[in-house]
């Protein structure tokens, strides 16, 4: 019995690295891409607002606080997009992540750009969420709902 | 008696204006920053301006330090009103400000100290500082004030001895001119010590979307470099 259930957890855990990552979308969203190449999936509402997952090679293990901050690190500091919130989430089927919330002005606009960041295994898992500022704050609660509920 | 008169002044202000060895001798003291040569008293005239401003005689040379800086933070006011306190602690002052940009004059002394204090106030983007050695230029323009006095001084003597009312009216007229010129050359030369005494300091703040993608380190990870809403949204 004991050993069943060893195999059994060995072949979820296999199982689950070789599965691409996926999310509830929010309402209104519709996918358009599934692995892309470099998306994992994207998925886009009428108002123009995208949400998309990533996984990217971690080999050598790096912590989530390293890569949560090599995000940050690009964004903020090379791409000058603006820090706005930062939280340590915990959704209850994935392993802890990093919320930021970033706005950044593009040709006169300003956008609102959401990531959220996860270490699952050998791998980094990034779901991103952003589009027009004045798209995004109204579902933005839809689009954090979304984003932790990525697996 | 009018025509010697005017040949007179005419060769007064002739004298008055070349560069004697006298002349000479005093711009040397002066660059040396040995005791100014001493003025004249006024006859019948408002008194003579003051001297020019005495500089710090510990370094003869005389430079004006100015600094121009971009510096990226992430509160523009408040890095503004810090910079502002910076100032009044090292004994100097604001010159303008705005809500991202502030001028302050710190005593020259202090420019170090300012400079190495603005780098805790943000991420210093850009800089460019300057050393402008005025020595010259000041010794120059206080040869001439003392030329003028000098001319001023004859040409109230003189007319202390007109005796026709037409030769006072020309040499007050020559008076007045000179007047002028002294006042002119005195503003100059308390500009200019102003500015040697006091560096100047303009701060321009941005905030972290205006520095520059290229001074940051890049990490070797490639994909960081596709985050974003320049991936994110193109299709």
């Amino acid at each position: 019995m004991r050993q069943a259930l060893y195999l059994l957890m060995m072949l979820a855990g296999i199982a689950a690295m070789g599965c691409e990552p996926t999310m509830d979308l929010p309402p209104g969203f519709v996918e358009v891409d599934r692995d892309d190449g470099e998306y994992d999936m994207r998925a886009v509402s009428a108002e123009g607002v995208v949400v998309g997952i990533r996984s990217e090679p971690n080999p050598k293990q790096g912590g989530l606080e390293f890569w949560a901050k090599a995000v940050e690190k690009e964004l903020a500091g090379r791409r000058g997009y603006a820090l706005s919130a930062r939280e340590d989430v915990g959704p209850a089927i994935n392993p802890d992540g990093v919320l930021m919330s970033f706005d950044v002005t593009k040709q006169a606009t300003n956008f609102r750009y959401l990531v959220a960041v996860f270490v699952r295994y050998q791998e980094v898992v990034v779901a991103e969420a952003g589009g027009p500022a004045d798209a995004v704050e109204p579902i933005e609660a839809s689009l954090r709902t979304a984003l932790l509920s990525v697996r | 008696m009018n025509k010697a008169l005017a040949l007179t002044v005419m060769a007064i202000m002739a004298t008055s204006s070349g560069c004697g060895m006298a002349l000479k001798e005093d711009s040397q003291a002066l660059r040396a920053g040995h005791d100014r040569p001493t003025r004249q008293s006024v006859g019948s005239l408002q008194p003579l301006p003051e001297d020019p401003p005495k500089l710090a005689a510990v370094d003869p040379r005389k430079v004006i330090y100015t600094a121009s800086l971009k510096i990226a933070t992430a509160d523009a006011r408040a890095a503004v009103a810090r910079t502002r306190a910076l100032a009044d602690s090292l004994g100097g002052y604001m010159q303008r400000m705005t809500n991202d940009a502030i001028v302050i004059r710190v005593p020259a002394e202090s420019f170090d100290r300012a400079m190495e204090a603005l780098a805790d106030v943000g991420t210093i983007v850009d800089q460019q500082v300057t050393a402008r050695d005025v020595t010259e230029e000041y010794a120059d323009q206080a040869m001439r004030l003392k030329n003028a006095r000098a001319l001023l001084s004859k040409l109230q003597a003189l007319l202390d001895k007109a005796t026709v009312v037409e030769d006072a009216l020309a040499i007050e007229r020559q008076i007045a001119r000179v007047q002028t010129e002294i006042e002119r050359l005195e503003g100059q030369l308390n500009s200019l010590a102003s500015q040697v005494t006091y560096a100047t300091l303009t701060i321009h703040f941005v905030s972290g979307q205006q520095i520059p993608a290229s001074m940051k380190l890049r990490l070797p990870f490639w994909w960081l470099e596709r985050l974003g809403l320049e991936n994110l949204m193109v299709f």
